[in-house]
């Protein structure tokens, strides 16, 4: 049946597919918004961390003094406990000297418990003052920058010696990784205000108790979490607070709410065209079953068929969108699974609310 | 009297038309939603500039935007009072800060101003005389669109701006959107104090007004001429355009919200196509009748764009009086400046009646090849 008129089978597909579009691109900007200001969390490797109760995002916030630090090592069970420095500061571009920000992780060389492969390869060219590791995946804007790059940032001179892979975010355009050393330098900072405090537990230790025995030592101004707790707060914060958040939030919703309405639109059409075909077969004594069951597999062949271009295309729109910005889109194999049940669901109550009008019509009112 | 075959067409079938009608909605909707992204997006760059009153600004070479400007000397704005033409040069600072939330203990991004106490800064009068009230030690205005992460705050009270305690001594409406969550001014003493600067040696901004009746270009070039070049003046259209595009075109979101509404443009032009051609493709066989009959090809391309237009028209009503809802339920949500405006309404309009238009043309297509002896 839904080959019949192949002009006009295109075209539903085709509507399946934008509608599909739609809603890869919303999820992928609300996703996108997301991962990338809770960009931190998976490169930690750490068991707790420590901060400031008042600090609620891991990019701002405040500090807390380094005292707390070494008062975690006495605790029972912790196996270390180092500081992370960080802070935003002005990157100049090395080609045009323009600047822009960028997020400066200040970690212990002896022990990062942050990205720690990477630290310990480049541990001996970071002792340097003034050494740098740099994103590669940083916004063009900050400039072409390789390792042996020379250029400034906030008030020091500083030099790439390597190169990672993190992604900028919206607020920054791209991230360094430096010792502690070379951080305090350029932000002019005291060693005794710390950001973040990661500790590590001792093999076989139970997390829970650790936490409870290093929560009684430290003052009721000092808040530990997991890094998974972070990342879901970062989340957290970023969908309920920040305004980018709402705003692809409810561009999802509109995009799933619109998509559901096209598809019922071209179904119903796709019914009502058909209504004397399936008065018939209901006539020559057909079960409305079996006429429903038509119809839903006609829903579902279009979803699939519109899926797939669909898919395609949300998968060019992503490539487009990392380019200009940079902002990892990221297109996982769930969020692939979760558009197309969203799709065949959307198809499904279509076509269900599509049936009502066959299953009412009279056979004899037809003709 | 000629029969109204289009209109009469429309209503015929009134279930099939309703549902047309709502595909039509939804596609303009959908546009609808990213032009105010865009827009919101564009609105939010300028806002604060567009409540200073300035006819030339003086900000540093590196400068970027608003938020990430760089300082400048004060002797420029020194300097630049001395230049023909020009009425008053005013400081202005602006970094960013914490304010903190008495209730939940954490602390929201907060830009602050600082401001000379009985300087004219804001187009608005009743704000520049609020900011004489800041001549009192540690005390602060407090930005009355502030997001709600703010807690609670009135006038009279106390705010607590990075980690310092300021009495609250009045309010003003500026809401910093996607820059921050909310922003306060203080005086140029109480904003040392908050950020521990020995002296005043540099502000970010320099706020030129002219004398009535001078030539903004000759003063603009006399000024770049006088200044050394680490500062750069920009005319306020200059400022506002240079921000709005920086935003729109540099930043990540600005440059999603453009792709999104490209997108939304495409999408809304098939889904108007496909709901028109399927509505014209069941008439075709009264249409090809039409032809038979002797009627001219123009009438009948004539009746398919009326009805065409018609449907743009039911569609685009209901989805203009949505959107209201849809940008109130935003602003309410995100204190995004998301508005409706005349010219967005009217360009949406024009969009949509043209692609109904154009979507016609091309389902008509099919008649003209049509035999009416093919058909029965």
């Amino acid at each position: 049946m839904l080959i019949d008129k192949p002009g006009r089978l295109v075209l539903s597909i085709l509507a399946v597919a934008f509608s599909v579009v739609i809603m890869f691109m919303e999820l992928g900007f609300f996703n996108g918004c997301n991962n990338s200001s809770a960009n931190l969390p998976p490169h930690f490797d750490c068991d707790l961390i420590l901060s400031h109760i008042e600090k609620n995002h891991l990019k701002t916030g405040e500090e807390f003094p380094l005292d707390w630090v070494f008062l975690a090592r006495d605790v029972e069970g912790v196996a270390a406990s180092v500081a992370l420095y960080s802070g935003a500061d002005y990157w100049w571009n090395p080609q045009d000297s323009s600047r822009n920000r960028v997020f400066a992780l200040g970690v212990d060389l002896e022990d990062p418990m942050f990205e720690t492969d990477l630290i310990a390869a480049h541990r001996k060219a970071l002792l340097e003052p003034g050494s740098v590791l740099y994103d590669r995946l940083s916004r063009h804007e900050l400039g072409r920058v390789e390792t042996g790059t020379v250029s400034t940032l906030g008030r020091i001179q500083t030099k790439v010696v390597g190169l990672f892979s993190l992604g900028p975010n919206f607020t920054y355009e791209g991230h360094l990784l430096m010792s502690a050393d070379t951080f305090l330098l350029m932000q002019d900072q005291s060693r005794n205000v710390v950001d973040l405090g990661l500790i590590r537990v001792k093999p076989g230790a139970d997390l829970k108790e650790v936490r409870k025995r290093l929560l009684a030592k430290l003052p009721p101004i000092a808040l530990l979490l997991t890094p998974d707790e972070i990342n879901a707060r970062e989340i957290n914060v970023t969908t309920r607070r920040s305004p980018a958040g709402v705003v692809f939030g409810i561009g999802l919703l509109v995009g799933f709410s619109i998509g559901i309405i096209i598809c019922y639109q071209i179904l119903f059409n796709e019914v009502n065209d058909h209504l004397p075909q399936f008065a018939t077969l209901k006539a020559m004594g057909h079960p409305p079953r079996f006429i429903s069951g038509i119809v839903l597999y006609e829903a579902l062949l279009m979803a699939l068929a519109g899926f797939i271009p669909g898919l395609l295309a949300g998968a060019g729109l992503y490539i487009l969108i990392e380019h200009f910005t940079q902002i990892r889109m990221f297109l996982t194999p769930g969020r692939v699974l979760l558009i197309f049940c969203l799709t065949s669901g959307m198809c499904l109550i279509a076509g269900h609310l599509a049936l009502k009008k066959v299953h009412s019509t009279d056979p004899a009112d037809l003709f | 009297m000629r029969t109204p075959l289009a209109w009469l067409n429309t209503i015929q079938n009134k279930k099939r038309t309703a549902t047309a009608v709502g595909g039509i909605c939804f596609a303009v909707l959908l546009i609808f939603m990213q032009a105010g992204f865009l827009g919101a997006a564009r609105l939010n760059a300028s806002l604060a500039y567009r409540q200073l009153d300035f006819d030339m600004m003086i900000v540093s070479r590196g400068y970027l935007m608003l938020t990430r400007s760089e300082s400048i000397d004060v002797y420029r704005v020194i300097q630049a009072r001395n230049v023909p033409g020009v009425a008053s040069v005013e400081g202005l600072l602006l970094q960013g800060g914490n304010w903190s939330n008495q209730i939940s203990k954490s602390t929201e991004s907060c830009f602050i101003f600082g401001l000379r106490p009985g300087g004219h800064y804001f187009v608005d009068h009743a704000l520049n005389k609020s900011v004489t009230h800041l001549s009192e030690r540690q005390s602060t205005l407090a930005d009355s669109l502030s997001r709600p992460s703010y807690g609670p705050w009135m006038i009279g009270g106390t705010a607590v701006i990075n980690r310092q305690k300021l009495a609250i001594r009045g309010d003003y409406a500026l809401g910093m959107g996607l820059l921050a969550d909310g922003s306060a001014m203080v005086s140029f003493d109480t904003y040392l104090r908050l950020y521990g600067i020995p002296a005043l040696r540099r502000y970010q901004f320099g706020l030129v007004r002219l004398t009535p009746g001078a030539n903004a270009i000759a003063v603009a070039a006399a000024l770049r001429e006088s200044l050394p070049k680490d500062v750069m003046v920009l005319t306020k259209p200059e400022l506002i355009d240079r921000e709005e595009n920086y935003f729109v075109n540099v930043k990540p979101i600005g440059i999603m919200f453009k792709v999104g509404m490209l997108v939304a443009f495409i999408v809304g032009a098939v889904i108007l196509y496909q709901i028109l051609s399927s509505e014209i493709a069941n008439r075709l066989k009264e249409f090809a009748t039409l032809k038979a009959m002797g009627y001219t090809e123009r009438y009948i391309y004539g009746v398919g764009i009326r009805q065409g237009l018609i449907f743009s028209i039911m569609g685009y009503v209901p989805s203009l009086i949505l959107s209201f809802g849809l940008y109130r339920l935003l602003r309410g949500l995100s204190s995004f400046p998301v508005y409706m405006d005349l010219t967005r309404a009217l360009f949406v309009l024009g969009l949509t009646l043209g692609m109904c238009a154009i979507a016609a043309v091309f389902a008509l297509g099919k008649i003209k090849r049509a035999d009416p002896a093919d058909l029965f």
